[in-house]
């Protein structure tokens, strides 16, 4: 099933190995997790495997924070994202969650000054607020994965787990839609605390385990059961 | 008790002072009979001549460098005697005695002059008329002179006669001889007593170290053995919380491989996190508990 099927490494160690390979070119995948789990420098280092290791075009549209907070964050991995910009490997977007409706006219405009192999939205929820009721949610969602998908890039989009949800979404919505989710979770009576699940990844014979991960001075790095 | 106190050495010591104090007592008369005799020159045969003589008082003490034989009348009682001392100068057995050459005298006091009664080589014997008008301060008095030799070495004498045995209320020499002899027998048989209760405060001092020793002994024991107690119960802690951690391992691969949900697993995570607090808490006391052992 894997063999025909083009995948790009994650950059996260030990991850690629659960999900035979890494992720499917052309999809939509989602980060999700409660607060503190992890979720940006994931992204983060998903880009810089992109843009640092592969030479790639890289797109991240922020939501929550600022270029600067951004650089100076991935700077403590040793990741340098003001390098890749400079070399037009990266592209940080900033994109205030109430421009909600100008999200993915901004999105095609970056995506056409530049070649771009994978892109980080971080983080979804944060439009979602800024919209009406479900319905307008789900409809933007729709567009913006149709879009993406259209532009064939390997999309990566966070999403925050309200506390005590038992949910995947802040809503619901963008669950059904994404072709991955990998859930990151906080366990503190473990001794790892963090861990993930990938709880969905279409065209993949992905791990059914819960896989605990800490953060180092290189960023994400699984551990063995 | 002898088994006991053969296993014992400082109870030996006791019980053998103890049965050397009749030994000491014994030894204290013959050092009583030399104190009355100290300065007779004859030694014991004199006063084994002078026993048989129940009814004299007599004192021997040297007077200007020469032996004299001294008797002193019994106070307040009549004595009108005729006694006949016969002296018995000394065998010679050694050289230095042999060479007292020269004539011998025998001379009585009278209370106020001496008088030579008679004068021999060897053996000399004299008639002496005692009467109680003379010799109450200064007693009669016999000696032997030679004029050659400063002292006089005398084998044995004797005084006989028929005088009256001394009344109970007057002291004579035998009962200053027997008071002096009892007195100095007390002092030792008391020196003896007095040796053997030093000996045998120094031996139950001895002894109570031995048995302070003894404590110290056990209370080494002890604590070698609360030592080696300790040691076994924190390896049997040690292993109760590796056998927690282990478990708390496994629980969380099977959490990992979601073969327990995760509501057992946070339950079962919390009872082996009590365990092992529990464990450790238990296991620090013991160590806290050796550490201090070890500072004793």
């Amino acid at each position: 099933m894997t063999d025909s099927i083009q995948r790009i490494p994650s950059g996260i160690p030990g991850l690629d190995d659960l999900i035979s390979g890494g992720f499917v070119n052309g999809t939509i995948n989602m980060v999700t997790g409660k607060t503190g789990t992890a979720k940006s420098t994931f992204c983060a280092q998903f880009i810089n495997e992109g843009a640092a290791q592969q030479q790639e075009g890289t797109l991240y549209i922020t939501s929550e924070e600022t270029r600067l907070s951004i650089l100076r964050q991935v700077n403590q991995f040793g990741w340098d994202f003001a390098s890749l910009e400079q070399q037009e490997l990266l592209q940080i977007l900033e994109v205030p969650p109430f421009e909600v409706k100008s999200v993915i006219g901004k999105i095609s405009e970056a995506l056409e000054s530049m070649q771009v192999n994978r892109l980080v939205i971080d983080s979804v929820s944060m439009f979602e607020v800024s919209l009406e009721d479900r319905h307008s949610i789900r409809k933007f969602l729709f567009t913006l994965f149709q879009r993406l998908r259209e532009l064939g890039v390997v999309a990566l989009i966070t999403s925050e787990i309200p506390e005590r949800s038992e949910g995947l979404s802040p809503y619901g919505a963008e669950e059904f839609m994404v072709d991955a989710i990998i859930k990151l979770q906080y366990q503190e009576l473990a001794d790892i605390q963090r861990n993930l699940v990938v709880r969905k990844m279409r065209m993949t014979d992905h791990s059914p385990n819960i896989h605990p991960f800490e953060i180092g001075s290189t960023g994400i790095q699984l551990k063995q059961i | 008790m002898v088994f006991r106190s053969y296993r014992n050495p400082h109870l030996s010591i006791l019980i053998c002072c103890i049965l050397l104090m009749p030994v000491a007592g014994a030894l204290s008369e013959q050092l009583a009979l030399r104190q009355v005799n100290g300065d007779v020159q004859c030694g014991n045969t004199c006063i084994t001549s002078l026993k048989h003589q129940d009814n004299v008082t007599v004192a021997i003490t040297p007077t200007d460098g020469r032996l004299t034989i001294q008797w002193e009348d019994p106070v307040g009682n009549v004595i009108v005697n005729t006694l006949q001392l016969h002296i018995v100068l000394s065998p010679c057995k050694r050289p230095a005695v042999c060479t007292q050459t020269g004539s011998y005298r025998i001379q009585t006091w009278d209370g106020s002059q001496w008088h030579t009664v008679t004068t021999s080589a060897q053996s000399m014997t004299t008639n002496i008329t005692v009467t109680d008008d003379l010799g109450l301060d200064n007693g009669y008095k016999a000696r032997v002179i030679n004029e050659n030799a400063p002292v006089v070495t005398i084998d044995k004498f004797a005084l006989s006669g028929d005088f009256r045995r001394p009344t109970k209320d007057t002291e004579t020499f035998w009962d200053v001889y027997e008071n002096n002899r009892v007195f100095i027998h007390r002092i030792g048989i008391g020196m003896g007593a007095l040796f053997g209760i030093t000996l045998a405060i120094i031996l139950l001092r001895k002894i109570r170290l031995s048995r302070s020793q003894d404590t110290g002994n056990t209370q080494l024991s002890n604590t070698l053995q609360r030592h080696a107690q300790l040691k076994d119960e924190i390896e049997s802690v040690r292993r109760e919380l590796n056998s927690v951690e282990k478990a708390r391992q496994d629980l969380q691969k099977q959490y990992y491989r979601r073969e327990v949900d995760e509501n057992t697993f946070k339950d079962m995570m919390q009872k082996y996190e009590q365990d092992r607090k529990k464990l450790q808490h238990q296991l620090e006391e013991l160590r806290e508990e050796m550490r201090s052992m070890v500072v004793e």
